[in-house]
């Protein structure tokens, strides 16, 4: 930062808050390396470590009757996503809950560490969000093929009720790249859906944090601050409550669609 | 730059600018719409509540997709802006 005459952040180069977090060090120490590890990446290791240990001891202490806090919260959790997967998919979806409840708990465990000091959001950047997309269509793909067979799988493409009848049996091919090219969008509206309102939300809260600091800077001739109390405006306090509320939605419906994606392809089998 | 590619390049980034609030605009019509159907039927009969806020969420998520095709077009035409 050059130019101690402007006010805070006056001089920047771009509106997105900075990618650096109490874990740079692990990328100052691998980037001249074949294995780069940028911030994001580390945090998702470290979210993931974290929830497997988080998991793996409340299964140790699993208890018939809960007396633990930590029991019954995960087991409302376990409930809750087991009553979204059977209204989303139906009764052959309570095998799926795991699936499901993984990827809403490390979704949502993903958007709220960026409200923790020194941490960031690993889903304001684009590649996380599209890695986990593609993860979730692979796997309604993989379930899909699992329970109708690959006949049954190659079936869902071509929709039936226009074979039947000659005169519209010629829009068959036009329907199977339609069904082709949805798939693809589906990856594409999820992993942005996540990513636009995670990056978004950063955005706010950074330029918002910036304002309390610019209008500290106004009054600063007045009242002489050291640096850590210097935030005396926190503008960016009911934008985290935003915060807190979009992520928590943004997971669910990142789940939600998971699970209406599988129905979409199980509701074949009744037919 | 010459001046027909500056104007074709002022024109060009005043639509990449102009499409996205556009299609904004538009979603939270549709949004707008869907939130009152949705809350009037809960008025109407709340014993329903959960099941249409499970609706609501599809709709609204749906709608919202849109909007993203529309960001993921602005991303990519933005890149091609070039300043002279």
């Amino acid at each position: 930062m050059s130019g101690v005459e402007l006010a805070h952040g006056a001089n920047q180069t771009s509106i997105a808050p900075p990618e650096e977090t109490w874990f740079h060090f692990v990328w100052l120490l691998t980037k001249d390396t074949r294995f780069p590890i940028p911030d994001w990446l580390f945090l998702c290791w470290l979210v993931i470590g974290g929830l497997v240990v988080w998991a793996w001891w409340t299964k140790r202490n699993l208890k018939p009757i809960s007396t633990s806090a930590n029991q019954t919260v995960a087991e409302w959790f376990v409930e809750a996503i087991d009553g979204l997967a059977v209204s989303a998919i139906g009764e052959k979806g309570r095998a799926y809950t795991p699936l499901i409840g993984t990827l809403f708990i490390y979704i949502l465990t993903l958007n709220l560490i960026g409200l923790l000091p020194g941490f960031m959001s690993p889903t304001s950047h684009p590649y996380v969000t599209i890695g986990l997309a593609i993860a979730a269509i692979a796997s309604v793909h993989f379930i899909a093929v699992k329970e109708l067979g690959i006949k049954g799988y190659l079936m869902h493409y071509i929709d039936k009720p226009l074979l039947g009848n000659p005169l519209t049996a010629w829009m068959v091919p036009v329907t199977i790249c339609i069904h082709i090219v949805s798939e693809f969008a589906k990856v594409i509206s999820l992993s942005m859906r996540l990513f636009g309102n995670i990056f978004g939300e950063d955005v706010v809260l950074y330029q918002f944090a910036l304002l309390g600091l610019a209008a500290y800077g106004f009054f600063r001739g007045l009242i002489g601050l050291p640096p850590p109390f210097q935030m005396l405006f926190p503008f960016q306090l009911p934008v985290a409550l935003l915060h807190l509320l979009i992520g928590v939605v943004q997971a669910f419906v990142f789940s939600l669609l998971t699970a209406v994606y599988i129905g979409m392809f199980l509701q074949h089998e009744e037919d | 730059m010459e001046g027909n590619a500056a104007l074709y390049m002022s024109i060009f980034g005043a639509a990449v600018a102009i499409g996205l609030p556009l299609a904004v605009v538009f979603a939270a019509h549709a949004q707008a719409r869907a939130s009152i159907a949705a809350s009037e039927a809960v008025a109407r009969q709340p014993e329903a509540a959960g099941h249409v806020w499970r609706f609501l969420i599809l709709t609204l998520v749906l709608i919202e997709s849109l909007v993203i095709y529309a960001l993921v077009a602005f991303f990519i035409l933005q890149a091609k802006i070039r300043l002279p």
